[in-house]
């Protein structure tokens, strides 16, 4: 009884139409106590516990609900997705190496399952943004109050525009995410001060006009801006422009400059995050890390080992490099066909 | 005629979070898609490279953004495979080449019953050229002309008017001369800016086109898509070197078997467009395009361009 009567007065109060409140102190008290924390699981496991309760709040058939907030509830809702999409995806490539035909297919299967999960909490948080501020993203630009964190919330939002679309196509279409989301969301990126947000919103821009033919304003090179906002990022000790320049480069297939963008973020790790924000850039090295686990589970059939990130299955140390000294000291190498000295144990 | 084939695909997917698995594999697949590793080709090569799995072939995927880098890349030996869309089949295989001939498969019914009877084991013949086997083939929507005045809707009022082409595209030029229209050099880059900005009057491009490339803004208040197939988008596979016998055909079957679960995303793409874009072709007039496309289709088989068996084979399908 005790603990029902404050709940029920919570929710009498928010039903009450107190809407305003509940965005307020979710972005001004829950989102900076999150950000803070560089546990991803925990973040997300609060916005799926909550978000379904935050949804009743208000007056959810006349649309009234607390939409900010159910921004970042929703988007974190759906990070907690996302790593069960990539561990069938992993999987997936491990039983690939094996030759098992059928696990293969299952494990896809199971992928696009989750990647439709992921899409449908993202295309809601995405929803949610549009209903949170006018005009609509792509449209013009809101006046958002950094006093009360909705600039970090459209952040947030204008990323789960562009996550429900790749999840939604990974998914095969299951949820039907508009086409035109990632269009509206590298237009909207522009309402943002890419310098005060890590160089994401110039990031977000040129993901778009990477994937999508034409889409690039003339004169701009895409993988030019992100490389420059993933730097912009590093500065910052946030990485999330990095994540966005190393998926952009593995979808494009630009393996070499993949890998010396993961080796990159790799090295900027040495530099712990901003304390205010550890939750998004330890997303961002999850991102980061999944694209260098695909690389080492194709080439060595096994995940990124934790000493080895930034580093590849084929960059190990030329042995041979210094060989002419040898040969030198000890005159040439005996010819490798020459068969093994017979085990005098056997 | 073909269109921007690249957008078969053009169901745009992003760059971010792509599952992209670079499986580990003893053949290359190359995968052409606009999006690259997060668009629906790409996907759908995921589905293959599974199903390949499963027959005891293990591909590695690279997606490519560029289609004709694809091509070279798969000419040159350094993919032991292609999914590249039906028009830079030319050079591998006129025959199924041909199936993207301008008028000629005049349904999704018709595509459908073409693809299924070029993956019979009789076909078989013309699934081959030289080095070079075709093992699949797959839907990728019908080309409509999309217009920025839909008084522009019959062929006579086409001449003089400026129409968006692919310079790679012979059939498409063949067929802008054909009606005296003008040519606008474009690639997939860049027609759908060139269409929005009035640099073209006219572009032709599947459905799937419509909600990513943003052509209603090209379309405006007096454009209109013309409901009116001038040719089907198709994706097509293509393999080449050692591949264990009976590969190809089990392929082509599987590919075949494959058409019913394409349509779904082709469909959406089509309701997706508003009834105020569509412009239906009067009865009075349809006969007219027929008419047209038939003539132009028929001087493309005799210059060579077309296979005239498969020509043949899909007109007589059409009328079953």
């Amino acid at each position: 009884m005790s603990l029902v009567r404050p709940l029920a007065l919570s929710l009498a109060t928010a039903t009450a139409g107190c809407v305003s409140i509940v965005d307020k102190s979710t972005a001004t008290s829950v989102a900076p106590i999150v950000m803070a924390s560089n546990d991803v699981g925990l973040g997300c496991a609060s916005g799926e516990a909550t978000a379904a309760v935050l949804s009743t709040v208000g007056k959810p058939a006349k649309g009234k609900t607390p939409h900010q907030a159910q921004v970042l509830t929703l988007m974190s809702a759906g990070m907690c997705v996302e790593p069960l999409a990539w561990d069938a995806e992993l999987d997936r490539g491990v039983a690939l190496g094996r030759g098992e035909g059928a696990r293969v297919t299952d494990l896809l299967e199971e992928e696009r399952r989750h990647h439709a999960t992921a899409a449908l909490r993202y295309y809601a948080a995405w929803n949610e943004l549009t209903a949170a501020w006018s005009p609509a993203p792509g449209e013009g630009c809101p006046k958002l109050s950094s006093k009360k964190n909705e600039d970090l919330l459209y952040v947030l939002g204008l990323s789960s525009g562009v996550l429900a679309v790749l999840h939604d196509q990974a998914a095969g279409g299951e949820v039907g995410v508009p086409l035109d989301v990632p269009r509206a969301v590298a237009r909207a990126a522009t309402c943002l001060d890419n310098d005060a947000w890590w160089g994401v919103p110039n990031a977000l821009q040129a993901a778009v006009w990477a994937s999508i033919p034409g889409a690039a304003p003339e004169g701009e090179d895409p993988l030019a801006v992100l490389a420059d906002s993933a730097a912009k990022g590093d500065a910052a000790n946030l990485r999330l422009a990095r994540a966005f320049q190393v998926q952009t480069l593995a979808t494009l297939g630009k393996d070499d400059e993949l890998r010396a963008a993961i080796a990159a973020h790799a090295e900027a790790l040495t530099t712990p995050a901003d304390p205010r924000f550890r939750m998004l850039d330890r997303y961002a090295h999850l991102l980061i890390r999944h694209e260098s686990d695909k690389i080492w589970v194709a080439e060595a059939g096994h995940r990124t080992p934790g000493d080895h990130y930034g580093r590849f299955p084929d960059s190990g140390a030329d042995l041979n490099q210094n060989d002419d000294l040898l040969d030198e000291l000890f005159g040439p190498a005996e010819p490798t066909d020459t068969p093994p000295t017979t085990d005098p144990t056997e | 005629m073909r269109t921007l084939t690249s957008l078969a695909a053009a169901a745009v997917g992003l760059a971010l979070a792509a599952p992209t698995m670079a499986a580990a594999g003893d053949k290359t697949l190359c995968v052409y898609d606009p999006s690259g590793a997060s668009g629906p080709v790409y996907q759908h090569a995921e589905k293959y490279q599974a199903a390949a799995a499963q027959w005891g072939v293990g591909f590695d995927l690279r997606p490519f953004t560029d289609e004709s880098v694809a091509a070279a890349d798969f000419r040159n030996g350094k993919c032991d495979a292609a999914l590249i869309t039906g028009v830079r089949m030319q050079q591998f295989n006129k025959a199924t080449f041909s199936l993207e001939a301008v008028g000629l498969v005049p349904s999704y019914k018709v595509l459908k019953s073409s693809i299924q009877t070029l993956a019979s084991s009789k076909a078989a013949r013309l699934m081959t050229n030289g080095t070079y086997e075709v093992a699949g083939v797959f839907p990728s929507g019908a080309v409509y002309l999309y217009v920025r005045d839909k008084n522009l809707n019959g062929a006579r009022d086409l001449a003089g008017k400026k129409m968006c082409t692919m310079s790679f595209d012979k059939a498409a030029n063949s067929m802008v001369s054909v009606v005296g229209a003008q040519a606008v050099a474009a690639d997939v880059s860049s027609f759908a800016s060139k269409f929005n900005n009035g640099s073209c009057d006219i572009a032709y491009a599947p459905a799937t086109a419509y909600t990513p490339l943003e052509l209603h803004k090209g379309l405006g208040s007096a454009g209109a898509v013309v409901r009116y197939p001038i040719a089907q988008m198709t994706l097509q596979l293509v393999i080449r070197g050692d591949f264990p016998p009976g590969y190809g055909q089990k392929s082509r079957e599987w590919a075949a078997s494959q058409f019913d679960a394409l349509m779904p995303t082709i469909n959406k793409a089509e309701a997706d467009v508003p009834a105020n874009h569509w412009l239906e072709v009067p009865a009075d007039q349809k006969g007219s395009y027929d008419t047209m496309l038939s003539d132009a289709r028929g001087r493309l088989v005799k210059e060579g361009v077309y296979d005239a068996t498969v020509v043949k084979l899909v007109e007589t399908l059409a009328t079953r």
